[in-house]
């Protein structure tokens, strides 16, 4: 890493990470299943799998299902609650000098509130990504995520209870993705992360039932990557200031290079950790290579630089 | 379990496949060259497969149990029920092919006292991880009880048979030993043992069946699950099964399993 000739460095508003590349929350669970199997010091950081602040014993199997070049999950944000994840699992990643991103997950802005006044007393954890996208739940998650009104308020009522930096997770199913992400800034978010989940479903035409037990779920994978590009696109196009971190079917630094010059500042590997538990470790290594190819010393030189 | 000091370290390899073998017109059996896992594998445990490893269809790997290890060459092998694209294709590979491997996975099978007579009961290619453990492990005594919906489909049973004391097949069309369920014959077995210890591999309801007959005498059963998975390693929690108890927990297959002692499962909920 050290004799690269390109500097991976990656500023993000007020987070500096050392590396582009980011494992996605939900896909990477609290960064030990993967222990040995990539190298974390190569990680911009890891988001790690979402938390709320009770246990949630998450939604009955089926969860998951696999789709043309993509899979379907619906999870339903099983997670030990935020004091086992600061007692159990945060001390893992934090001693080994992984920067965390802690994923918030609320059926209240108080909820949300209270998250993060909790996560923000904690070492190790450099942002806050506010999930209002989860398509998997009840309460909460989409319910804010897909109105701009209600996402600045449970994203003004995040800013006032910590001064960690911001990240605020968007869901792709809205109509307009460029108005909440302009709520979401209105809010006092510092970056955003593009995109969550689609909605979709599929059905098992033998016993006529949903593949999955809930029916519905989140759409992740190659499947969805033409869709992410386009809306990190539209939002870098209507608020070319505003840090992104682009997601959605990232596999490969081919695919990463795509996000940037659509206009992310750094990019998240999620379902592609399923297919290669090192696809973040691939994905450096292909933006290496790209950068050699290019002679860039600096990724930022090729953010939003789509020619159209 | 895999955090565990002295746990077997996981890798993702490439694996070449050696020999591709057809036992039926649906069941393959496949020996792939990788040692870093042969080396390390138990029981119980399994691989995760990337069947295409430079597409994206299917995406999501196939998890298969080690149907045996062979450290001489550092192979293990794996049997295949071709029931969808991922299977079929690889009934399709050639000798050489290279396919990227992850493991060995899993809780396998406990370690047990070898003077307690073992009864495996396996339904279809829940075979592979028992013709493991039968092969692998010893016992006073090893009775195997091998059900499958007709004789041709009873795959590697001779090999099962030379690895028991004793096989007993049962078929749903009749064609080889007893006419109905596997688990119909397990109260007989069970009669004539002293100290028996149960290990269950195949459907669901053959499992449920085995674990409600042990339970019933008191005898400990291990049963081993499939489930469709994401990323094998424990992440993603798109495996789980209902744990037994209250409040309502679940159990992720891949990494809390796929062995469990049969206490362990919330049978009642499992669908």
């Amino acid at each position: 890493m050290s004799d690269s000739p390109l500097d991976l460095r990656t500023r993000l508003g007020p987070l500096e990470l050392r590396s582009p590349v980011i494992t996605a929350s939900g896909a990477f669970g609290y960064g030990q299943e993967y222990d040995g199997l990539l190298d974390l010091s190569r990680l911009g950081a890891v988001a790690v799998k979402g938390l709320t602040l009770q246990p949630r014993e998450g939604n009955p199997p089926p969860r998951i299902c696999e789709t043309p070049s993509g899979m379907l999950n619906s999870i339903g944000l099983e997670n030990p609650g935020v004091e086992v994840f600061i007692a159990e699992k945060l001390p893992w990643l934090v001693e080994r000098g992984v920067p965390v991103i802690a994923n918030i997950n609320g059926g209240t802005v108080d909820e949300y509130v209270q998250l993060a006044g909790r996560l923000s007393e904690c070492p190790g954890v450099v942002a806050l990504e506010v999930n209002i996208s989860c398509p998997n739940v009840d309460h909460g998650g989409l319910e804010f995520g897909k109105d701009p009104a209600e996402t600045t308020r449970v994203v003004g009522a995040v800013r006032a209870a910590t001064s960690l930096p911001l990240i605020v997770k968007l869901s792709p199913n809205v109509t307009s993705i460029v108005e909440i992400a302009r709520a979401a800034l209105d809010g006092g978010a510092d970056i955003l992360s593009l995109i969550n989940t689609l909605v979709g479903m599929s059905i098992d035409i033998f016993s006529r039932r949903p593949r999955l037990a809930r029916g519905k779920g989140g759409l992740s994978g190659p499947a969805i990557r033409p869709v992410a590009v386009r809306m990190v696109w539209e939002v870098h196009q209507a608020l070319p200031e505003m840090p992104l971190i682009g997601m959605g079917g990232v596999m490969n630094g081919a695919d990463a290079v795509e996000f940037l010059l659509a206009g992310a500042s750094a990019v998240a590997v999620g379902t592609g950790s399923f297919v290669t538990p090192g696809a973040a470790g691939e994905v450096l290594d292909g933006l290496l290579e790209y950068a050699q190819l290019k002679g860039l010393t600096r990724l930022d030189e090729l953010v939003g630089k789509v020619i159209l | 379990m895999r955090n565990d000091p002295g746990a077997t370290p996981i890798k993702d390899v490439p694996a070449a496949l050696q020999v591709e073998r057809w036992l039926s017109p649906i069941h393959l059996l496949l020996t792939f060259r990788a040692p870093s896992i042969a080396a390390h594998a138990r029981p119980g445990q399994f691989v995760h497969l990337r069947v295409a490893p430079y597409g994206t269809s299917p995406l999501l790997r196939r998890p298969f149990s080690i149907a045996g290890t062979n450290q001489a060459d550092g192979t293990l092998r794996l049997l295949v029920r071709t029931i969808g694209r991922g299977t079929a294709m690889l009934g399709e590979l050639l000798p050489g092919a290279e396919l990227p491997a992850l493991g060995p996975l899993g809780r396998p099978f406990p370690s047990l006292p070898p003077e307690r007579e073992a009864v495996l009961v396996a339904g279809g290619v829940g075979v592979a991880p028992l013709l493991y453990y039968a092969s692998a492990r010893e016992h006073r005594r090893k009775v195997a009880l091998y059900g499958a919906e007709t004789q041709r489909a009873l795959v590697l049973s001779e090999e099962l048979t030379a690895a028991c004391d004793q096989m007993l097949p049962a078929t749903d069309d009749g064609s080889a030993g007893h006419h109905g369920f596997v688990t119909d014959l397990l109260p007989m077995v069970l009669d004539e043992l002293r100290d028996p210890v149960v290990l269950a591999c195949g459907p669901r309801a053959m499992m449920a069946a085995t674990a409600t007959e042990c339970r019933r005498r008191g005898v400990e059963c291990h049963v081993s699950f499939e489930a469709w998975l994401g990323c094998g390693v424990g992440a993603c929690l798109g495996c789980v099964i209902p744990a037994a108890g209250e409040p309502r927990r679940y159990l992720r297959v891949c990494r809390d399993g796929p062995v469990f002692a049969a206490e362990e499962i919330g049978w009642g909920e499992l669908r």
